[in-house]
Order: structure tokens, then C-alpha cells, then sequence
């Protein structure tokens, strides 16, 4: 070349590897997961990670989304200068409403592992993400995102200077790095981070911390104010009125970001319960109060400190929201005050051992004793006694639920609300529209996922024989708010573009609570229509949403509608729901009666009947906003374990909580009378209220002392029974008898869900869907249909969600391989770091189950005398025509076909535990595993069970026929090219695994690094492919075979647990 | 000045605010950034070659990394200080378009005699080509460095005298429209 080139050559020598790199990337075979793999290599250059991810934007929304968690992953754990990964997550937000609720979700699931190290990157970036985020997803404001400035940056200010002078030489330069350079200008001033690791290692210290100063902070009543600032009475938010005087701690040292922090929360003031922004303070709640920690950090000394903020937040909130009488509320917090100091002694003298030592009781206390501020402020603004307001309008008229369309009703609610001022929305523009549309997408999405959380929470408050009636009642109350725009993302089918299904009812009498030791999920059968709503905004349908959004913030899935309407209509609505309920409770054995013994037997003044209906704890909502409760809840889970002194002083001990209660059940006998004048239509609402009610009241007479035990006893049992009766009234079956043994849950759970259409294994899933769409209202439209899910809470589900997706990729892997394997592609969506949605497997039920069933019904049949122990062979003579049905023959193909996926999953992901309550079988013959709680780095027990490859008993080999059965043959051949097929693609499994183990805290990744370096030596990429089959027939197969482990782990579980072997 | 000061002095201050288009606060800012950036106060050659890499990772920018390091070096000291970075960013991000082809022309006049030959346009072109790489996508008129040097020097050197002088340099600039279209396109993002 002439000129006078003053580099040498060589240089472009050099680059060679970019250039191949280059090459590579825009080769046919370069894949999505590829890129995301050279997304972590390249994160230190920040041009090749701008060009991977717009390469990222060249693949399909559907395969992008199953990699959310990856890049959700790599955003926040692979440090980076670039910012390009960000706006594409941000972009393809803009792009899929799925994508940015996964995202979303995703996010604020990590940003609660990451927010014990605010200074961390990670949680830095995800701040900042999340933020984004959630301001596009929720805003409705008309404004054009402005061109953003460029920030302080010198490299990408530097490139615009030279882009200046180089575009004489080559004009179409300068566009093309246009992008980059924008993006890149956008960098915010870094702060110093620290690695995103040290979250790992505080967390595990955190938690012990935790609990200690939380024993120790309740010893110290003393010194409550300076303890204020533990997490533990932070992010409970249990003690409320520490945090009364904190206000003012607040008021001192209210900086500038406070200020900004809390001006998005004053919109939540106009209601003391949840209100339109309960979504924004979902999404915000997490960070924001790690935003004011982070920022407050340097003032801080401990990062232990963390929740107390938010707590004071929502305090100061509170206090805020009665600032139309300033005088009074500052009356009622000296008053409080000094009845705190006389209770403190009351308290002690009352009920001291008791309280000590039942943490629920501690809970409960303080959660009552946090209710009252509010309501005496609120009654002083109201300047109505409640008892009077109680009996003079019992017969409130409020919207119907039964008998009109859920259209209609809907209506009818926002017109009884006090509305905005109404939008003309022909007036808008069409940007405006769709992103309001959007937004009310989002709005509802999120609520509802907070509603099934909710729900959860409650239930777990509820004795368990209550349990089922409470959830129907609650999801009754669901129902008022759909149809609306909600959708399940991932676990319903695929959408048709740009269309999304509907949710139209769930199917309340159909729920069913699962039977679990301590958390209480829940199966839930939901009606939706396939495709039926979009963001069009020209479409009748759409005007009539926006007309609805512009109109009203009334929240969705607002399970604490009744309370909050009670508020509002100045409390009228008490009455109603008290007179069904003491009705019930008379006709059941004079529970009436029984109360006023018991008064008199705990001879308690019953001055405190003034006591409303919010200050019962069952519902412990009242006066916070769900997002407050949402967020406690986790943290209660642990502190409920840990002995607590409910050393703030209460202003009743627990008699008087409980008399109290009765005492308002006997003023609202009073309503019985009046019970015919009202409305009908009132009537789900009513007994859903009851029931409520009744769940609480249970609760408290669980915190009797053991004097009054046989009293309590006797009601307690007098109101499961009358609950059981309302539930009649739901149009609910009868309660389950409850048996605390996991075998039995399981059988139960497992009929719960739908089993096998045989004789003894329950309804079909086809024919129950078929029962349920005969009685619909919507099952005469064209795109019904009925999916099935199970809602957790309480649990991290993020491992199961791993695992689901190492099984996909892996089943992909087969398919593009051309195997003929069978795997179930179960999809569990990930809503926070404790919730989170399972897709119920239809249509099949565990090992355990069918064995046990099948034992019982043999007894029954007097077939089985001598008591012999059932195999899954009798299992399939029955459910598939004996041996000579061809059905039987396609079954066992089924069995080995999917025993072989899943052998090879189990060897691979090393997943353990694989007892017979965690191997379903499903009315094809194909094995389905579930439970992932063990796998990769850990195993459950110090125990070295399970030592074999995978289970593989004699039982399976005798059902495919013996080690000759042309079933057996075909395992074996489909191990061998399942095996082969994963290790052509073990790279890809292999660094899905290392990206996401990357300080993460999930229990499968304990061993860190070592995690994705074992796994890799699993698949013996040393040995020649000749020598595989060998390998899979001699060491996987053969030493399973012969493992005498798995027949051993199975007896310890039927010792332990009373599982089926 | 004092380029690892961490605080800028007044008088400089007040210099920059002079003979840039920022104000008080945005050099402050812009200073702050050069600081975190650059904690050694001054930007090196090796630093440019670095930053370019960043930028065009496909291509080799390492000659115009070099040759852009010697006309933002307006010292010839070797390093890029804080006034020299702010005074060429002000020009290239707010400076009329006269300024800034002005400015550009320093890029192509190698040796600073006043009048860019066709190989030192064609010095300048090569490395922008070896700069991008295979990125951008090159019509069959400008698909080497050479033709594009015939075809910059059938618009701007009117006189056919071989040289283009900064007369011809601002009015070609003016007349191609797609130099005048790069020229505004960062409008207002700094």
C-alpha cells in the first residue's frame, strides 16, 4: 500500500482472532447461546459486546425469553464498561410484553439476593435496570423519551471528535458508530463497586445476624428506638410503633435523595390500604429501600441496618396520610405513648411466660398493637364511632358478584369508587393509548402475581382444616377483577403474534390447597381465553380498557377490597358480613354462648369491644400496603421460628384481643335481624368476608392460654365446622381429611391434580376440563380453555426453574439429534425471589401414589390377601389392558423412552432425592420427574445414598420386559445416543451452567466454580465416541443396575416419610 | 496546567470557559469524567490505540488512533490534557460546521503546509478503512482507500492542481451532502 502508514503492518496481523471471531459470529451455525457465551468473554470490549448483542436482537423473541435468566445473569455477575446488554434488555422490553414482565420478575428476585451488598455491581446495575424498567412498564406519561445527553465520558466523547474529522474521509463511518457511541455516552459516573461475590458470603452471615439481633433487639425493649434500624423489625415492619418515633429520625436526616425517593409515594396517600400504586411500591419497595440504604451508606456503619429505612418510609408514609388532622394523630402517637409505658406492666402481669415463648402469638401482638394508630386517627377524621356506625348501616348496598357478568360488575364497582376526573380518550394520542394499554397490562399482571402471594400468606395464618375453604373464598374474591388483561407468561401456550390469552375466572370450586408441612401452595384451575387481547388501540375492547384506566386507579386482586370499602363508606360495610357470621356460629352449637363464658371465665373487662374489625391479625394488611406485607412476609417466615418477646407494649394482652373479637361478633348478632333486608347479591363477598373472619378468629383461639384450652378447643371446632358449611355454600366438595404424613399429602396432592382416568386414580384431566367447560359462562366461546397451575410462595423456585431449563435445552438437544426420547418440558415461572408459578403435570401422578392407590383398591377388591406389595407392571396391566393390549405395548415403548431422558438428566444434572413421591407416571406410561431441590453440588442429608449413576430398579427392568425385552433394548439404545447426542452439545450445558452458578446463591451451586467444571467431567469428552456406548452400557447402566443405594434410599423413605417404595 | 491536579484552578477555568462553548459547570463536569476516566489527568497514545480497540474491535484503528492523537496533541508534549481533550470536543460537538471542517482539516494535512495531497488523503482514508474493517458496507466506487481518494478529490480539489487547500477542503465539505449529514448527526448529544 503507498502512503505513509505509520503503524506496521503486522498489526492487522494481530487482530486475526477478531477477525475470525467476526467470522464466526456471522456464521449460520453461530447460535443464540453461543452469543451469549461470547457475551461473557468479551465483556471487557466494549465494541465486540455492542455487536454480540445486536447480533442477540437477530434471533426470535421466543428463544430470547427462554434465556432471560442467562441474561438477567450476565448483566448483573460479568462486570462490564458496556452498556449495550442493558439496552437491549431494555429495547426488548419495548418489543414483548413477556419479555419485559420476565425480565422484570427476573430482576427483582435477584436484586433481593443482591441487596445485602448495595455497593455491590451487581446490585448497582440491577438498581438501575429495574428502575428503567419499571418506570416504562408502568408509565403512562405522554413524553417522547428525550435524546439523552451525553454523560462525562471520555472514550465515547473522544470517538465523536474524531468522527467529526474522519467523515470527510468515509461519511457512512460516522452513522455507523452513531449507536455505539450514544450508548455508551449513557455510562453514569461509576461508583466504586464492589464484587457482587461478597453478597454471597454476607447473606449466609446475614441471616444468622439476623436472627440474632432480632433475640437480641426483643430483650432490649429499653433501647427500641437505636435498635429501630435491624433489618429484622425493618423488613418485618412487626414493630410499628418503634417505628413512630423513627419519623422524626427520618425528618432529621432527610437528604436530598429522600426527598426524591418518597415523592413517588405520596401519590399513595389518599387510602390507608393499598391503592393504585401498590404495583409501583411492589417494584419499588425492594430497591427503593436499597436505594436510600446505599445512598445513606456512608453514614451508615453497618449494612445490617438495611430494611430500617423502608420501614420508616412507610411510617412516615403512614403518618403522612392523616396530615388533615395533624393535631389529633400527634395526640394519638403522646397517648400511645404513655399507654405503652402502663401496658408494659399490664402485659408482664397478664400473660409474660405464654408470649415469650409462641412467636405467632409475638407476631400477632405486634400486629395488632400496630393497628390502632390509624384507626384512631381515622376515627378522629371520620369523627364517627365505629360501634354506631357498625349497627346504623348494617345494609349496605354493595355491588353484586353472583348474579350479573364480571363485566358488569366490574362496572358497577368503579362507578360506587370516587373517581377521577374522567379522560376523554378519543383525545389521546395513539402512542399514549398503546402505552396505556400496556401499562394496565403490566398493572394487572403484577397485581395479580402479588394476589396469589397474598393469598398464600393468609392461608398459612389459617389452621389447616380451614385452609380450603379460605382459599376458594379468597379466590372468589379474585374473580370480581377478571376477566381483565392477564396472562400466565410461559406457562400457557404459545401466543399468536401480537395477541396475548385472557384470564376469565378461576375456577374456584376447583381449587385445591396442597398439602404441605409448612408453606401452603395452592392448585389452581384458570379459565382463559386463547389470544383474545392485544394493545391495539383502535379495538372496541381496548377503548373500553382505557376508558376503564383512565377512570380508576382502583387496584386489582385487592383482597383487602372489603376493608378498604369498609374505610370508605365510613365503615358500612361491617355489619353485613358479622351477621352472617354469628349466624353461622349460633347455629353451631351457641358458639355465642361459649364466648361469653369464656369472657367471663378469663373475667376480662370488655371495654376494649371498641376493637375493629382491622385490628384482628389474620388479615394483617390492614393499614399497610400489600406491597408492604408481600415484602414482610418472607422475613417472617424466619422470624416466626425464632422465639420472640413481644416486648412492645400491646394495649391488650391476648385475652382481650380474642374478647375483644367476640365482643364485635356479639355486636354484630345485632345485624341478624336486619340480614333479610339486605341484598342478595352481596352474598360471595359476604361469606368470603365470613370466612376471613372465621380463619381469624380460629387463629387467635389458637393463642388462648392453656386455661381456657377446653373452651377453645370447643369453638375453635365449632367454627371449622360452620366454615366447612359456608364452604357448601361456595358450592364446594367436602374438606380432605388431613394426615400429617408426606405420603399421604402426596396422594392426595396427586389426586389433587388431576390423576389417571382409571377406576382408582382419579379424573382425567380432559374429562375434568370438559366438566369445567360445560358449566362455564365462557365455555361456549371458541378460544376457551383451562390451564392448571400451582401457586407457591414462600420457596425460591428459582433452582427448579434451572433445572426445568437445563431439562428443555437438554430435550432440545435430543430433538435437533434426532433421538427418539421423550422428555416433559415442565415450565415454572419465576415472579420474586419467593414466588413463583409451577405448571401442574396433568394427567399423571407419582410412583408413590398409583402403588398406593392401587394396594388400596386391591384390599378393597379382596384381590390382595396376602398383602403383596403392587409394582408399576400390575399399575400398567391395569391402567393399560394387561400385557396383550396393544395400549400396554406402547406404554412400555413410552416408559423406556422417557426412563432413558430422564436416567440421563439424573446422571448429568446429578439430580437426588429420587424417591418414588418425585417420579410420576402419566397415563401414556411415561416417567416424568419432579423436585429438583437437589441436584448439581447438593444431595440431600449427609447420607451418601443414591450413590448410583441414576435409579434404575428391577422393578423397571422387569416392566420393559427383562434384560432381553425389546422395551429394556430400546432404553439401552436410546441411552447410548441420548448420552452421545448431549455430549456433542456439552459445551452448551456445560456454560449454561457456569454462567448462572456465578455468585449465585442456590443450594445446587454450592461448590461454586466446581459446579460447571464436575459437570463438564460427566459427560467423558476423553473417551472416543466407540468407546461411549461402552461407557453408558458397563459403568451408567450397569452400576445403576446393581446399586443396591437406590433400593436402600427408597426404604429409608418409606421409614421416614411413608413413601412407596 | 497542572494535569494531575484534581481540582481545576480558576484560571483555567475561566480560560476554557472563554475559548470553549461549554459553561462554568459543564467544564467542571466534563473534568470530573476526564479525572475518572483518565486518573493520571492525561490521555497517552497508548491510551488512544486502547480506546480505539474498545470502539472497533473488527478493524485495526491502531494508525488512526495515531495520527488523531497528533492533532489532539496541540503541545506536541505527548499527552492529551484536560484543556487540549475539552477545547477539540467543544469544536467537534458545538462548533459550527465551518469549525469543525476546519478543525478536520488538520487530520489531513500530515505535514501542516495548508494543503492535503492525494497521499495524504490517502494516508488518512487507509486507516480509516483499516479502522472499520469489514463493517461498514462499501459501495463499488469507494471499495479501496484509493478510490475513495479519487473520488474526495473529484469534489474538492476544483482546480484539478493536485492539492486540496482548506478553501477547497470547507467548500467540498459543504457541497457533499453526506459529509454535511455526518457533520450534524451527534447534534445536540453532547
Amino acid at each position: 500500500m503507498p502512503g505513509t502508514a505509520t503503524a506496521p503492518v503486522d498489526d492487522a496481523l494481530e487482530d486475526q482472532p477478531n477477525v475470525k471471531l467476526l467470522k464466526y459470529i456471522n456464521s449460520p451455525q453461530f447460535s443464540l447461546y453461543s452469543c451469549i457465551e461470547l457475551l461473557c468473554k468479551h465483556a471487557n470490549n466494549v465494541g465486540i459486546h455492542y455487536y454480540l448483542c445486536q447480533k442477540l436482537l437477530t434471533f426470535p423473541h421466543s428463544e430470547l425469553q427462554f434465556y432471560i435468566p442467562q441474561l438477567v445473569q450476565v448483566l448483573l455477575t460479568i462486570e462490564s464498561e458496556s452498556l449495550a446488554l442493558e439496552d437491549l434488555l431494555l429495547k426488548l422490553r419495548g418489543e414483548n410484553p413477556h419479555f419485559a414482565l420476565l425480565t422484570f420478575w427476573q430482576l427483582q428476585a435477584l436484586l433481593t439476593d443482591l441487596s445485602t451488598d448495595p455497593a455491590s455491581y451487581g446490585f448497582q446495575v440491577a438498581r438501575r435496570v429495574l428502575n428503567a424498567l419499571q418506570q416504562s412498564l408502568f408509565s403512562i406519561s405522554d413524553e417522547e423519551p428525550k435524546v439523552e445527553k451525553m454523560h462525562e465520558n471520555v472514550a465515547p466523547a473522544l470517538v465523536l471528535s474524531s468522527m467529526m474529522m474522519s467523515c470527510m474521509a468515509f461519511p457512512p463511518l460516522t452513522e455507523y458508530t452513531k449507536p455505539l457511541i450514544e450508548s455508551q455516552g449513557k455510562r453514569q459516573k461509576s461508583y466504586v463497586f464492589k464484587l457482587a461475590r461478597n453478597a454471597m458470603k454476607d447473606l449466609t452471615k446475614n441471616l444468622t445476624l439476623k436472627n440474632t439481633l432480632l433475640n437480641k433487639a426483643l430483650s432490649k425493649s429499653a433501647k427500641r428506638k437505636s435498635l429501630s434500624g435491624s433489618p429484622s423489625f425493618a423488613s418485618t415492619g412487626v414493630f410499628t410503633s418503634p417505628a413512630v418515633h423513627s419519623v422524626d429520625l427520618v425528618e432529621g436526616t432527610k437528604s436530598r435523595e429522600d426527598v426524591l425517593f418518597r415523592k413517588p409515594k405520596n401519590r399513595v396517600s389518599e387510602t390507608t390500604v393499598l391503592d393504585f400504586n401498590m404495583v409501583d411500591d411492589v417494584g419499588n419497595q425492594v430497591y427503593e429501600e436499597k436505594i436510600s440504604t446505599s445512598i445513606r451508606l456512608p453514614k451508615r456503619k453497618s449494612k445490617y441496618m438495611d430494611g430500617s429505612f423502608v420501614h420508616r418510609t412507610y411510617e412516615d408514609k403512614a403518618i403522612g396520610e392523616n396530615q388533615s388532622t395533624p393535631a389529633a394523630l400527634l395526640d394519638d402517637i403522646t397517648e400511645r405513648g404513655a399507654t405503652d409505658t402502663e401496658n408494659e406492666t399490664d402485659l408482664a402481669e397478664e400473660s409474660d411466660g405464654d408470649a415469650t415463648e409462641r412467636p405467632d402469638l409475638a407476631n400477632h401482638t405486634q400486629f395488632t398493637n400496630s393497628m390502632p394508630d390509624l384507626h384512631q386517627a381515622m376515627r378522629v377524621k371520620s369523627m364517627t364511632p365505629l360501634k354506631k356506625v357498625n349497627s346504623e348501616k348494617p345494609s349496605i348496598k354493595r355491588s353484586s358478584t353472583q348474579p350479573e357478568s364480571h363485566y358488569d360488575q366490574l362496572r358497577k364497582r368503579e362507578n360506587s369508587k370516587d373517581l377521577v376526573a374522567p379522560v376523554d380518550i378519543s383525545t389521546l394520542s395513539t402512542t399514549k393509548k398503546i402505552k396505556m394499554l400496556k401499562a394496565n397490562y403490566f398493572r394487572c399482571e403484577t397485581q395479580f402475581a402479588i394476589a396469589l402471594e397474598s393469598i398464600s400468606q393468609r392461608l398459612a395464618q389459617v389452621p389447616t382444616e380451614a385452609r380450603l375453604s379460605a382459599l376458594r373464598a379468597e379466590l372468589s374474591l379474585m374473580n370480581r377483577d377478571l376477566p381483565a388483561e392477564v396472562d400466565i407468561p410461559t406457562l400457557l401456550p404459545l401466543n399468536k403474534k401480537g395477541k396475548l390469552h385472557r384470564l376469565v375466572l378461576i375456577t374456584a370450586s376447583e381449587a385445591q390447597v396442597l398439602n404441605s408441612a409448612e408453606k401452603v401452595p395452592y392448585l389452581l384451575l384458570i379459565e382463559y381465553l386463547r389470544d383474545d387481547f392485544d394493545f391495539d388501540p383502535m379495538s372496541e375492547t381496548n377503548e373500553a380498557v382505557l376508558r376503564k384506566s383512565s377512570q380508576s386507579n382502583a387496584p386489582l386482586f385487592d383482597l383487602n377490597y372489603l376493608n378498604r370499602k369498609r374505610d370508605n363508606n365510613d365503615f358500612v360495610s361491617l355489619g353485613s358480613p358479622f351477621s352472617v357470621s354469628s349466624g353461622i356460629l349460633g347455629e353451631n352449637g351457641n358458639s355465642a354462648a361459649q364466648t361469653e363464658q369464656t369472657i367471663a371465665t378469663s373475667s376480662i373487662p370488655s371495654s376494649t369491644g371498641e376493637m375493629d374489625l382491622g385490628d384482628m391479625s389474620m388479615i394483617k394488611i390492614k393499614n399497610q400496603t400489600d406491597a408492604e406485607a408481600y415484602r414482610k412476609s418472607a422475613v417472617l417466615q424466619t422470624a416466626g421460628k425464632v422465639p420472640m418477646l413481644p416486648e412492645n407494649k400491646t394495649k391488650r394482652s391476648r385475652e382481650l384481643d380474642f374478647v375483644s373479637d367476640i365482643n364485635d361478633v356479639v355486636t354484630a348478632t345485632d345485624g341478624v335481624s336486619r340480614r333479610n333486608s339486605k341484598e342478595a347479591a352481596d352474598e360471595t363477598d359476604a361469606l368470603a368476608e365470613q370466612m376471613r373472619l372465621s380463619s381469624l378468629m380460629l387463629n387467635q383461639l389458637k393463642l388462648m392460654p392453656p386455661e381456657l384450652a377446653n373452651s377453645s378447643n370447643e369453638i375453635m371446632s365449632d367454627i371449622i365446622s360452620s366454615m366447612q358449611q359456608v364452604q357448601d355454600k361456595f358450592g364446594y366438595r367436602d374438606l380432605e381429611a388431613i394426615d400429617s404424613k408426606a405420603g399421604e399429602r402426596r396422594l392426595e396432592n396427586d389426586m389433587m391434580t388431576g390423576g389417571i382416568d382409571t377406576s382408582y386414580l382419579g379424573e382425567d384431566w380432559q374429562t375434568k376440563k370438559e366438566r369445567i367447560r360445560r358449566t362455564s359462562e365462557y365455555g361456549h366461546l371458541e378460544n376457551w380453555d383451562l390451564c392448571s397451575v400451582i401457586a407457591k410462595s414462600g420457596d425460591d423456585l428459582r433452582q427448579e426453574a434451572f433445572a426445568c431449563q437445563m431439562i428443555q435445552a437438554m430435550a432440545q438437544i435430543w430433538t435437533i439429534e434426532n433421538t427418539d426420547i421423550w422428555v416433559k418440558k415442565m415450565k415454572i415461572l419465576i415472579t420474586s425471589a419467593t414466588t413463583g408459578l409451577v405448571e401442574t403435570i396433568t394427567n399423571a401422578m407419582s410412583v408413590h401414589s398409583i402403588k398406593k392407590s392401587l394396594s388400596n383398591k386391591l384390599l378393597d377388591d379382596k384381590d390382595n390377601k396376602e398383602g403383596r406389595i403392587v409394582t408399576i407392571q400390575d399399575h400398567f396391566i391395569c391402567a393399560f389392558g394387561g400385557r396383550d393390549d396393544f395400549r400396554f405395548r406402547r406404554a412400555q415403548d413410552n416408559f423406556a423412552s422417557s426412563l432413558a431422558a430422564y436416567s440421563l438428566i439424573c446422571y448429568i444434572l446429578q439430580v437426588k432425592d429420587r424417591h418414588n413421591g418425585n417420579i410420576m407416571i402419566d397415563n401414556e406410561g411415561h416417567v416424568v420427574h419432579i423436585d429438583f431441590g437437589f441436584m448439581l453440588s447438593n444431595s440431600p442429608g449427609s447420607v451418601g445414598f443414591e450413590a448410583a449413576p441414576f435409579k434404575l430398579t428391577q422393578e423397571y427392568v422387569d416392566l420393559m420386559d427383562g434384560p432381553e425385552g425389546k422395551p429394556y433394548k430400546k432404553f439401552v439404545r436410546l441411552m447410548k445416543s441420548g448420552f452421545k447426542a448431549l455430549r456433542k452439545h456439552s459445551s452448551q450445558i456445560v456454560s449454561m451452567c457456569e454462567i448462572m452458578q456465578k455468585d449465585n446463591m442456590q443450594p445446587c451451586f454450592a461448590i461454586g466454580d466446581q459446579t460447571s467444571v464436575q459437570l463438564g467431567q460427566r459427560f467423558h469428552l476423553e473417551l472416543k465416541d466407540e468407546e461411549v456406548d461402552d461407557f453408558v452400557e458397563n459403568f451408567l447402566i450397569g452400576k445403576s443396575l446393581k446399586s443396591m443405594y437406590t433400593r436402600l434410599y427408597d426404604q429409608f423413605q418409606l421409614i421416614t416419610q411413608g413413601i412407596y417404595s | 496546567m497542572g494535569a494531575k491536579t484534581s481540582k481545576l484552578s480558576k484560571d483555567d477555568l475561566t480560560t476554557l470557559k472563554q475559548t470553549t462553548y461549554f459553561d462554568r459547570r459543564e467544564i467542571q463536569q466534563w473534568h470530573k469524567g476526564f479525572l475518572r476516566d483518565c486518573p493520571n489527568g492525561h490521555l497517552t497514545r497508548s491510551d488512544f490505540v486502547r480506546i480505539y480497540n474498545q470502539f472497533f474491535p473488527f478493524g485495526s484503528p491502531e494508525d488512526f488512533a495515531n495520527h488523531l492523537f497528533t492533532v489532539f496533541d496541540h503541545d506536541d508534549n505527548g499527552f492529551i490534557e484536560f484543556s487540549e481533550f475539552i477545547k477539540v470536543l467543544s469544536i467537534t460537538s458545538r462548533g459550527s460546521d465551518e469549525e469543525k471542517v476546519e478543525w478536520a482539516f488538520q487530520l489531513y494535512d500530515l505535514n501542516g503546509d495548508g494543503v492535503v495531497t492525494f497521499d495524504e488523503m490517502l494516508t488518512i482514508v487507509s486507516s480509516v478503512y483499516k479502522m472499520m474493517g469489514s463493517m461498514v458496507k462499501l459501495e463499488p466506487d469507494e471499495a479501496t482507500p484509493e478510490l475513495r481518494v479519487k473520488k474526495i478529490f473529484d469534489i474538492m480539489d476544483k482546480d484539478r492542481d493536485g492539492y486540496i487547500s482548506l478553501d477547497d477542503f470547507k467548500i467540498g465539505s459543504k457541497e457533499d451532502t453526506s459529509i454535511l449529514n455526518a457533520l450534524n448527526l451527534y447534534e445536540g448529544l453532547v
